[in-house]
């Protein structure tokens, strides 16, 4: 009996040692890129501050890894994650995305902030700073609402 | 013989068929809808009185007269120019959707095909009207709220409409397990698709 919980124990650990030469590509934060949100919109320091605690881990190539980020399986969940948050929106590749899908993502930006469903809350739980206040999010709306007209009538 | 006899008939038929265009509702005015008050019009026909932007229905200029001059039926359509405040008010009378403005350079006549109508009716009006219980489908897309959004928002929601059908998450899975009828087949996407390119270029156009 003994020695079956034994080897159990041991097949575990080795499976989670092996799993770990499995690392899912990561984001190369030193590069900013052309295309990068900043290089085309002009934010004020409020708006850069949110983006950047609470959107561009997910929708930008500017990911801050955490230390468990290299840790398989939390690895590949993460990277998941981020492959899926830059598909929906990536803000590194903001200069290539043509006026009308600027302007919709704009009007998504708002919508999801306001029915609360982004950041995810599996998010939210480990990054707690990445919370929008109320005021913030009404902040943010209102600025995404004038630098989309000034997008259309550019 | 016979086969070759069918095959001439579906040579001929199918092109008249396939270019056949759909013949204009109401042609001759003949046909009236709220006739005898401020809205009357003729069935099918629209002009600024029954615009999209309620602001201008009952101030703008009258264009049109009702006329009984007519070459065939009882009833034409005299059309003819008004000038008011300092601006010509051309005389029209559309099949489509008069979205007039105070500036004349944002005026436009728009139609929203049948088809297209067809789709929003079957597939998204259930959930993004006023009459929905959906207050979360209401927040993102209200089309009877639809004229009180910017030029920029509705730029923005139209693309947002495109994407979402396209990617297959409109309708939502559950609403096509009560309605099957609800799901949209490719040619109805692209339907949809192409009206939203060409409502985008007309808002582009109108800024």
């Amino acid at each position: 009996m003994k020695k079956i919980v034994f080897s159990l124990l041991i097949f575990i650990a080795l499976f989670i040692i092996i799993i770990q030469f499995f690392q899912p590509p990561r984001n190369d934060q030193s590069i900013t890129g052309d295309d990068f949100f900043m290089q085309y919109q002009e934010a004020p320091a409020y708006v850069i501050e949110i983006l950047n605690k609470s959107c561009y881990d997910c929708h930008s190539d500017q990911t801050k890894y955490p230390w468990y980020s290299r840790v398989a399986p939390v690895s590949w969940l993460l990277n998941k994650h981020v492959i899926q948050g830059k598909e929906e929106l990536s803000f590194s590749k903001w200069g290539s995305l043509t006026i009308r899908k600027k302007l919709s993502a704009f009007n998504e930006i708002c919508e999801v902030i306001t029915d609360e469903s982004m950041p995810m809350s599996s998010y939210l739980k480990l990054h707690k700073d990445a919370v929008i206040s109320d005021h913030d999010r009404e902040m943010i709306c209102k600025w995404i609402e004038a630098e989309s007209e000034k997008l259309f009538l550019e | 013989m016979r086969k070759s006899i069918l095959s001439v008939i579906l040579i001929i038929a199918i092109p008249l068929w396939v270019f056949s265009q759909q013949q204009l509702q109401n042609p001759g005015f003949e046909e009236w809808e709220d006739a005898g008050t401020v809205r009357d019009e003729p069935v099918n026909w629209s002009s600024i009185k029954t615009s999209d932007n309620d602001t201008l229905n009952t101030p703008a200029p009258v264009v049109w007269d009702i006329s009984d001059d007519a070459h065939s039926g009882n009833y034409s359509i005299k059309l003819f120019n008004v000038r008011i405040w300092g601006i010509m008010a051309t005389g029209i009378l559309t099949n489509g959707i008069v979205h007039p403005s105070f500036i004349p350079d944002s005026g436009y006549v728009y139609t929203v095909p049948e088809d297209v109508m067809v789709i929003l009716e079957k597939s998204c009006f259930d959930c993004h009207t006023t009459e929905s219980k959906k207050d979360k489908a209401k927040n993102k897309l209200n089309f009877s709220t639809w004229n009180e959004l910017s030029k920029a928002k509705k730029v923005g929601k139209l693309n947002a409409i495109c994407e979402e059908v396209e990617n297959g998450d409109m309708p939502t899975e559950k609403y096509i397990s009560y309605y099957p009828d609800s799901q949209l087949n490719d040619e109805q996407v692209s339907a949809l698709c192409n009206w939203v390119d060409s409502e985008i270029e007309n808002l582009m156009d109108s800024k």
